[in-house]
């Protein structure tokens, strides 16, 4: 081949370099059955390792009690599987026999629910329908054919109720046999959740409906979730499950996602839809899809309250009340009342943060998270997408805190109340 | 001899006869003696009569009163305590009557006419012969009369200081329960400003009013029983309630109200003054009895000496001898002591199963009355005060408001008043025991003095952040 030395061809030569340089480098890839996936990484969890067994993908599921860290300051006695909640993700790929052992450790009976796979009627899961319960040591096993993909989850359909308020679900991720275009470069999993941990205790309630303490992404919540990281410039699936009780609007910040597929598999194209939040109800699967680019975006719920970590809902609003001096007469018999709230709550992530305030036992104050630019102020649902231009192939290690550019963020301009003359209405 | 020597001389005689009766029939024993046995069978149950008056009131002048101050001041000060010292004076004097003969009869009589002048002077013999048995009788007389005079005594000790533990506990409870007022004021100050701002409604704030109310009618309540005490207290003591007298102290649970070694019934049955009273009683009739049965044989004596001067001039002078012959009147007499007896007997023995039951109820009441203050103490406080710190660490967290922290603090608040009727209701019992077993009973442990104070508190300012 020869070189067109010539300025023109030079400039062509380095723009295909240019062009090669800025295509995402592909994160390595594993093979299976000859098909290459990008691994899913699940937040703060782990892919289930499989054996191959005469042409049978062979997984092993151990329902159980697990000692769960929801974040450094509150655990509770909860249920999973293979000493997890979530469990572990199944990755399998479609056209896969898979052969599920489920062994049964808990002090009652369990079956595990393939939720939104087809299968045969018997290997559906639901005890007393499909199957016989799981009875406490024994162990069971499901084989079917996986003949779709898509994000699916697993769970019990056993005292579905309490399993499930106790953490018992995972991730069951089936990759199609032929990946079309666009291929992603990071592939993660979330699954939504909520606990009824009440402050000061240490156990999930199952009795609670509507009013829970803690909201979780794969079972942990901000500032204990990973962050989610990518190259500039990669594609970024993200994969949201939701066994909770309530709806969650999913919210991207700094760019519009498409919403690709669900537990029905990746759409076709026509079928996308581009959005900034993706309301993913309870018992369904939402994957988006995005250009990664550079700087640090909120990934959360947009209910308000999800991203609070436990908080009073009956208490009287403090907002707007005048109370200093009366705290201070309150204090000469009862040390330690603080009058609280009269401008917002901001304050409170400062009190508890230096330890002044302490609360319950075994329980996050209501907001927390330190950024570059102070107290972040959030809990629950809320993580952060990392891009970054030199983030190192395959990495999915944290990048640090971003830092903008000269100009490229938002700056005091003036400390006067009164400055300028903004149009106002009384 | 002329008639005037021969009268001198029977005069002589007739004084040397009633002087000689008039010594034999003279015995003393001194009113102290009397006093020092009271004293002396208080101080056996624990209350001992000050002697020096003088320093009592001036220690009671000087400084805050004690429990054993106050009992001494009423023992020396208090009226009716004078009064019944009086009554021991009395019966002193009775006792001393009975203990002589009678005094000896002169008669003069003249008659018209005939000119006779008889003198006589006549002495009971019968008085004298019966002199040791009334010496006994009177004797026992008086010990009922002392056994009376002491148990009173022991009452009105006791009375004290029970009025001293309720005047002690209303200062107490008033400073509990307007602790509780001021906080329960303070919240119905923060509900307005709450209400004012508009986050709360009008039924919210007329909560928090109507609980202040309520908190400052008890504390009215608890300031009323104050002068009310102290005055209970001012009148067992002989003082007013506007004498310059002050109490300091902090009235506390003893951590064990009775040695457990304690035979409470003897006790009672060797120290209940209105038991030894009606055992001097039961002995006093029985002695009574014996006299009756003796003394039917013998009438009234009277030996005497007569000088009678005839109208002729002639003088008689010799003795006389009266006696009285029992022929009629003892059967009834004698019935008399009997039923006498019995009923003294039977009220003695009545006694006993009263001192019995007296005893068993008082004991058993006051146990349970220290149990129950122990669960207050003990069990009721510290969970209400760590309710309120776990209360006070959920508020730091706005999981509860503050309204409910405060609630929570006046419970704390309403608990200690609790308590503190707990603890008089104990004191009260044991006084009751104190009484039922007829001397004081000594604790095995010492008396707690609680502060209920809070330990480090577990929340901070946000002013003294820099």
């Amino acid at each position: 081949m020869t070189i067109d030395t010539s300025r023109r061809g030079f400039l062509a030569l380095g723009g295909t370099a240019a062009i090669a340089s800025t295509r995402p480098v592909r994160t390595a890839a594993r093979e299976t059955g000859g098909i290459e996936t990008v691994p899913v990484r699940t937040l703060n969890g782990w892919t289930l390792p499989h054996r191959m067994n005469g042409g049978v993908k062979e997984f092993h599921l151990v329902a159980e009690p697990v000692e769960h860290e929801f974040a450094p300051g509150t655990t509770a006695r909860c249920w999973g599987y293979n000493g997890t909640t979530p469990g572990p993700t199944i990755e399998a790929v479609e056209g896969d026999r898979v052969r599920i052992f489920v062994t049964n450790r808990l002090p009652e009976h369990t079956t595990i629910h393939w939720h939104g796979l087809i299968l045969p009627s018997g290997m559906d899961g639901v005890g007393g329908l499909s199957q016989p319960q799981i009875e406490p040591d024994e162990t069971f096993v499901y084989e079917f054919d996986l003949v779709q993909h898509g994000t699916h989850m697993y769970h019990p359909h056993a005292d579905e109720m309490v399993q499930l308020a106790v953490g018992m679900m995972g991730m069951f991720i089936i990759h199609p046999r032929s990946v079309a275009a666009p291929s992603v470069d990071r592939d993660y999993g979330i699954l939504l959740h909520n606990w009824a941990v009440h402050p000061g205790t240490y156990r999930p309630d199952p009795a609670v409906m509507v009013e829970f303490d803690l909201w979780t992404m794969n079972s942990k919540v901000f500032p204990a979730i990973e962050p989610l990281v990518a190259r500039s410039g990669e594609r970024v699936r993200i994969r949201v499950g939701n066994l909770s009780m309530w709806n969650h609007p999913v919210h991207l910040h700094g760019v519009q996602f498409q919403v690709t597929g669900s537990d029905g598999g990746r759409w076709p194209e026509h079928q996308w839809r581009l959005e900034t939040s993706e309301i993913v109800g309870v018992g369904q699967t939402r994957d988006i899809e995005f250009t990664a680019v550079p700087g640090d975006w909120a990934l959360h719920c947009h209910m308000a309250h999800h991203t609070m970590n436990a908080m009073g809902h009956d208490i009287e609003s403090p907002l707007g009340v005048k109370q200093d001096d009366i705290a201070a007469e309150i204090r000469e018999l009862l040390p330690g009342f603080v009058a609280m709230g009269e401008n917002g709550m901001a304050d409170h992530q400062a009190h508890t943060g230096m330890g002044h305030h302490r609360g319950p036992a075994n329980t996050l104050p209501m907001m927390a998270g330190k950024g570059p630019h102070g107290n972040i102020e959030m809990g629950g649902m809320f993580t952060v997408v990392k891009v970054r231009d030199d983030l190192p192939t395959g990495s999915y290690d944290d990048p640090g805190w971003y830092e903008a550019p000269l100009g490229g963020a938002a700056r005091r301009v003036s400390d006067d109340p009164d400055f300028g003359n903004p149009p106002r209405r009384s | 001899m002329c008639s005037f020597e021969r009268s001198v001389r029977s005069c002589s005689r007739a004084v040397i006869y009633l002087s000689a009766t008039l010594l034999v029939a003279c015995s003393s024993v001194p009113i102290e003696q009397i006093e020092g046995e009271v004293r002396q069978a208080l101080g056996e149950r624990g209350r001992i009569l000050p002697s020096d008056e003088a320093r009592i009131r001036q220690r009671a002048a000087a400084g805050p009163l004690s429990a054993e101050l106050a009992v001494e001041l009423a023992l020396v000060n208090n009226p009716e305590l004078r009064l019944i010292y009086g009554e021991l004076g009395s019966a002193g004097f009775e006792y001393f009557d009975a203990d002589r003969i009678r005094n000896p009869a002169l008669s003069l009589s003249r008659l018209e006419g005939g000119v006779e002048m008889t003198i006589g002077l006549v002495a009971s013999i019968a008085d004298l012969i019966t002199r040791g048995v009334r010496h006994d009788l009177a004797r026992s007389a008086l010990a009922e009369v002392q056994a009376g005079v002491a148990g009173r005594v022991l009452d009105v000790a006791a009375q004290t200081e029970l009025a001293f533990y309720r005047h002690c506990l209303s200062l107490q409870k008033a400073a509990a329960t307007e602790r509780r007022e001021s906080l329960a004021v303070l919240t119905a100050r923060l509900a307005e400003r709450y209400f004012e701002a508009g986050n709360t409604t009008a039924r919210q704030l007329a909560d928090a009013r109507t609980s202040a109310a309520l908190a400052k009618l008890d504390a009215e309540d608890a300031r009323a029983d104050i002068a009310r005490t102290r005055a209970d207290l001012a009148v067992l003591m002989g003082l007013t309630s506007t004498d310059a007298w002050t109490i300091d102290m902090q009235l506390g649970l003893p951590t064990s109200p009775l040695l457990e070694s304690l035979d409470l019934q003897a006790l009672a049955r060797s120290n209940r003054m209105d038991l030894v009273a009606a055992n001097e009683r039961v002995a006093l009739f029985e002695r009574a009895d014996r006299a009756v049965r003796w003394q039917r044989f013998v009438g009234d004596v009277d030996l005497g000496f007569e000088r009678k001067r005839e109208s002729s001039g002639e003088s008689l002078v010799g003795p006389s001898l009266d006696i009285d012959v029992p022929i009629a009147g003892h059967r009834a007499s004698l019935g008399r002591a009997d039923i006498a007896l019995e009923v003294a007997r039977a009220e003695r023995d009545a006694l006993l199963n009263s001192i019995d039951a007296d005893v068993e109820r008082a004991s058993a009441a006051m146990m349970s009355a220290h149990r129950r203050a122990t669960i207050y103490r003990e069990e009721l406080i510290p969970a209400r005060q760590e309710s309120r710190r776990r209360a006070q660490e959920e508020a730091n967290f706005m999981l509860i408001g503050p309204f409910e922290l405060l609630r929570l603090k006046e419970e704390e608040y309403g608990a200690q008043a609790d308590y503190l009727k707990a603890l008089l209701a104990f004191w009260t019992a044991r006084s009751d025991l104190v009484r039922a077993v007829g001397t004081t009973l000594p604790l095995e442990g010492p008396i707690v003095e609680d502060n209920f104070r809070d330990p480090e508190p577990n929340g901070h300012h946000h002013r003294e952040h820099p």
